[in-house]
């Protein structure tokens, strides 16, 4: 039965095998060996770097553009005005053949084929113009205002008329050379052609 | 030290090459020992440092090492594990061809050549019960053999406190003095 001094000195023992080992003679000059091949190698991949990051970008950019060029074509968002919300509100109800198309919510390709021109579309007649409804209060006030601008307009105007009083030059009326009546008269033949000669 | 790895001089980069080539000249010795006594395998130690070198130089960051040997034995240990994880059945000095060479190269005191093997039957045996223990306790006591590394380096080294080194220490030593004596007594009956 070993003592435990003799187990702690064979312990020792083999753990100073750990440190009595040695590298082979060279270690260091491989290793610098390695580190100077590395040092080039990053260089290069530096320029290779500089070189492939705009090359990369470039790349990125023209399939982008190409991308968008041909699967997705640019759109042009159409202008829409909108009738104000105060008009749908309104009292007064205008026939449904009057009513202004939907707008045109929709987007207009840039490059999108060009289509034959076609007739606009003709907005329907109204079979009273104007509408028969009653006027707003809105509309009746302007129609007010508008007639007495009309009047007070005509009668500016009429003040500043002068109206210069008329000269009737007099009649004067020649006498007529009327013939006399005891000379012969002429058959019809014979004064037909009389009136003809100049 | 000087700084800036990528837009130095020529001149500066053969300065820092100096640099290198000096701390390669001061620690490759105390790495070679660290990875050895982590992996017992003298190839797959100096694998480790020349990549626990190279790496260093590549990112640079040994021109800000304030404690060369704590530095390089934390580098050298992270790497000694990445490859006994890689790998773990390279480790372990008995499925090695260092196993044959150590049992030679250990002195005798005896002239007798049974005693001779014996001593290195017993050696070996002591080999395979330290690679035996578990990684928590193999580890500070492979570390606590290498050159100068006291029980904070092996700490720091380690990353756990340094009073859980000094038991992990000794609870490794009594585990092998435990399975020594088991062994020795079945011999001795046999």
């Amino acid at each position: 039965m070993p003592t435990d001094r003799e187990l702690d000195e064979l312990i020792d023992a083999a753990l100073s095998s750990y440190s009595a080992t040695e590298a082979r003679p060279g270690l260091e000059q491989r290793i610098l060996t390695n580190a100077l091949a590395e040092h080039p190698r990053r260089r290069r991949f530096a320029w290779a770097w500089a070189f492939a990051v705009p090359a990369a970008a470039c790349l990125l950019l023209f399939l982008f553009f190409a991308e968008r060029h041909n699967s997705s074509p640019s759109t042009l968002e159409a202008t829409v005005i909108t009738a104000p919300a105060s008009a749908a509100a309104s009292p007064r109800e205008t026939p449904k053949a009057n009513s202004l198309p939907p707008p045109l919510n929709r987007s207009i390709p840039h490059n999108a084929p060009t289509k034959p021109p076609t007739t606009p579309e003709t907005l329907p007649k109204q079979d009273v113009f104007p509408s028969p409804s009653p006027l707003t209060a809105e509309e009746q006030t302007l129609f007010a205002y508008n007639r007495s601008q009309l009047r007070a307009t005509i009668a500016r105007r009429g003040t500043q008329l002068e109206i210069n009083p008329l000269t009737i030059s007099e009649l004067q009326i020649e006498p007529l050379d009327i013939p006399a009546l005891d000379q012969p008269a002429l058959s019809p033949s014979e004064s037909g052609r009389n009136e003809q000669q100049p | 030290m000087r700084s800036g790895q990528e837009n130095e001089s020529p001149e500066d980069e053969a300065f820092a090459l100096l640099d290198f080539e000096a701390l390669v000249g001061r620690q490759s010795r105390f790495v070679f020992q660290v990875a050895y006594a982590m992996l017992r395998n003298s190839h797959d130690a100096e694998d480790v440092v020349q990549e626990t070198f190279l790496s260093l130089y590549r990112s640079g960051a040994w021109r800000k090492i304030n404690d060369e040997r704590a530095f390089l034995a934390r580098a050298t240990w992270r790497q000694s594990v990445d490859r006994l994880r890689a790998n773990p059945r390279r480790a372990g000095l008995h499925n090695t061809e260092d196993n044959a060479t150590l049992l030679l190269e250990l002195p005798s005191r005896e002239s007798d050549p049974e005693q001779t093997l014996l001593e290195a039957d017993q050696r070996a045996a002591v080999h395979r019960l330290i690679d035996a223990l578990p990684e928590e306790l193999r580890q500070p006591l492979a570390l606590s053999t290498v050159q100068e590394l006291n029980s904070r380096e092996i700490a720091a080294i380690l990353d756990i406190p340094e009073g859980t080194v000094r038991t992990r220490l000794m609870r490794a030593r009594q585990m092998l003095k435990q399975k020594l004596s088991a062994q020795v007594e079945v011999r001795h009956a046999n």
